[in-house]
């Protein structure tokens, strides 16, 4: 969300990038303490964060089917939110981790010709069960935390929010008394800026946002005050799920088309939002490509080597297609309703 | 009136009928609308170079309509899946939908890409994205930063050709990348 906020305000850097500045830093303290280790050592790691594809196996540790950083949240998210899905066997995964070479082309028709390959972790085949628990369990955090309706709305709320602070900001004259936040308030300045310091990207966090919600509700844009003050009362635009209207996907894509066409203006207006990026399958990100092939899970078969969850596992299998779960949110509940009365030969 | 839907058809009429896999699909729309398809979608950079989500919606709502079919196939090596994306009727693409490139071209430019290994359609989107875009003229040097393991064995020469062969010359001037990079920022 902070990322889609930087970009369409030409500040748009990912946070890979921002984390391998943070520990590239001079004046921050990550640095000193990994290059107190072998000199060069923080260049190395901020390199290896900053790379898009692997060249040896300590970049699967960052990116890759079994990363830490899905290892961290997989147990942290099911934890924090006291959720009773998505439980994993991490003593058995670790236990039956191997390291093996795969393909790192895109998935495409086997072309002849060369072929690259890196190293990444599979599993040993003794811990099938465990890895189809392990990649269940993700599907489902997705599935009943990441993308539950009033998270997105929430999510897209504040994503509003931050592009009306972040067009506002560019005025510094009006920026304070427009946002209700003082003039060198973290948003303010990180959003004026053209090319926001590693100190500006430290200074934004959940609680400086959550924080400011209080000021900006005396903003004297309306936009901005309306916004805060429902975010700060937890009074959320109302959901309207496509798949009210049925499973099928086409009908789907008809009643958008008419929401999008009645509803066009107040879209633009941001009184209406769409999300049409909350997609799920066993691999798929929100939004994304084709995922990469090292995230996808390798299994070792022992006549063929590592190879690819989806032929070895049927219940793997049955998640791959697919499932999409466009929302509109409102501000206004009889606009919902009225986008979901029957008419027009949609029914 | 042209949908999104009606691109993605008529991109896979170009390529035969069938088209094989998403990253292939990405990558050639966005070369075509170099050359004149005029999609509309917007695109981004992504893990394989430009990517558009606006096309993947499309794609989806293709499939939804009942325009494009999708199989699944599993690659030979290690299993791993990918789509084949197959038009449902040949004769139902609309002519508009190709843009000024037309229907005739449209099928020499993407019939030259489906015959191009996957990596090296890759590399040849992204040396254009790069320089267009991104106003990189060192986009070699950046290339190898950002992919140095796909690069190698004469796939980033043969990346190049293939530009030069769809007249898509990546620059190698700072002031022409400059002076013709635009947004890549339309709308349907």
């Amino acid at each position: 969300m902070f990322e889609r906020v930087q970009k369409s305000h030409a500040a748009g850097r990912k946070h890979e990038q921002w984390t391998a500045d943070i520990i590239r830093d001079e004046a921050g303290w990550i640095r000193p303490l990994l290059d107190a280790h072998r000199a060069g050592f923080a260049g190395e790691v901020a390199s290896l964060l900053a790379a898009e594809d692997p060249t040896d196996i300590y970049h699967a540790v960052v990116s890759s089917s079994f990363d830490a950083d899905r290892l961290d949240y997989l147990r942290r998210d099911r934890l924090m939110t006291g959720t009773g899905a998505g439980a994993i066997d991490f003593d058995w995964l670790m236990e039956h981790i191997r390291v093996r070479e795969i393909e790192i082309d895109a998935v495409d028709s086997d072309a002849p010709g060369d072929t690259i390959r890196v190293p990444t972790f599979c599993f040993d085949s003794k811990a099938l069960p465990a890895a189809e628990q392990f990649l269940l369990a993700r599907y489902t955090l997705h599935e009943q935390v990441y993308f539950h309706k009033a998270t997105r709305c929430v999510e897209h709320m504040i994503e509003r929010l931050l592009h009306l602070l972040a067009q506002r900001a560019k005025s510094p004259d009006t920026a304070s008394s427009m946002t209700g936040l003082s003039a060198d308030h973290a948003l303010l300045r990180f959003f004026a800026a053209d090319s926001p310091s590693v100190r500006d990207y430290l200074a934004m966090d959940d609680a400086v946002i959550t924080s400011a919600l209080g000021a900006m509700q005396a903003a004297g844009d309306t936009d901005i005050a309306e916004l805060a003050k429902r975010l700060n009362n937890r009074d959320l635009y109302k959901t309207l799920d496509l798949r009210a209207f049925g499973e099928d996907e086409g009908r789907q894509t008809h009643w958008a088309r008419r929401i999008d066409r009645e509803f066009k203006d107040k879209l633009v207006a941001g009184k209406v939002i769409k999300d049409a990026d909350a997609a799920i399958s066993i691999y798929t990100q929100i939004g994304g490509d084709d995922e990469k092939v090292y995230k996808k899970l390798h299994v070792l078969d022992q006549a063929e080597g590592p190879r690819e969850i989806t032929t070895l596992s049927r219940m793997i299998e049955s998640l791959r297609p697919r499932r999409q779960f466009t929302r509109y949110y409102f501000a206004d509940e009889t606009d919902r309703d009225k986008a979901r009365q029957p008419r027009g030969g949609i029914r | 009136m042209i949908e999104p839907e009606d691109k993605v058809a008529a991109v896979v009429d170009a390529a035969g009928g069938k088209l094989v896999s998403r990253v292939r699909l990405q990558k050639t729309v966005y070369l075509l609308d170099q050359l004149g398809l005029g999609s509309g979608f917007e695109f981004e950079y992504y893990h394989y170079g430009p990517y558009s989500r606006d096309l993947d919606i499309a794609t989806g709502d293709a499939m939804a309509l009942g325009v494009v079919r999708e199989e699944i196939r599993h690659r030979a090596s290690d299993g791993a899946s990918y789509s084949v994306f197959i038009l449902e009727d040949r004769n139902a693409s609309k002519e508009q939908a190709f843009g000024t490139l037309g229907k005739t071209r449209a099928a020499e430019l993407a019939s030259k890409l489906a015959d191009t290994h996957v990596t090296v359609l890759e590399l040849a989107a992204t040396v254009d994205w790069l320089w267009r875009y991104e106003h990189c003229a060192d986009w070699r040097s950046e290339i190898v930063r950002r992919k140095p393991m796909k690069v190698g064995s004469g796939r980033l020469d043969r990346a190049i050709a293939l530009l030069n062969d769809l007249t898509l010359r990546p620059s190698e001037s700072a002031s022409e990348a400059g002076a013709l990079a635009g947004s890549p920022v339309t709308s349907t």
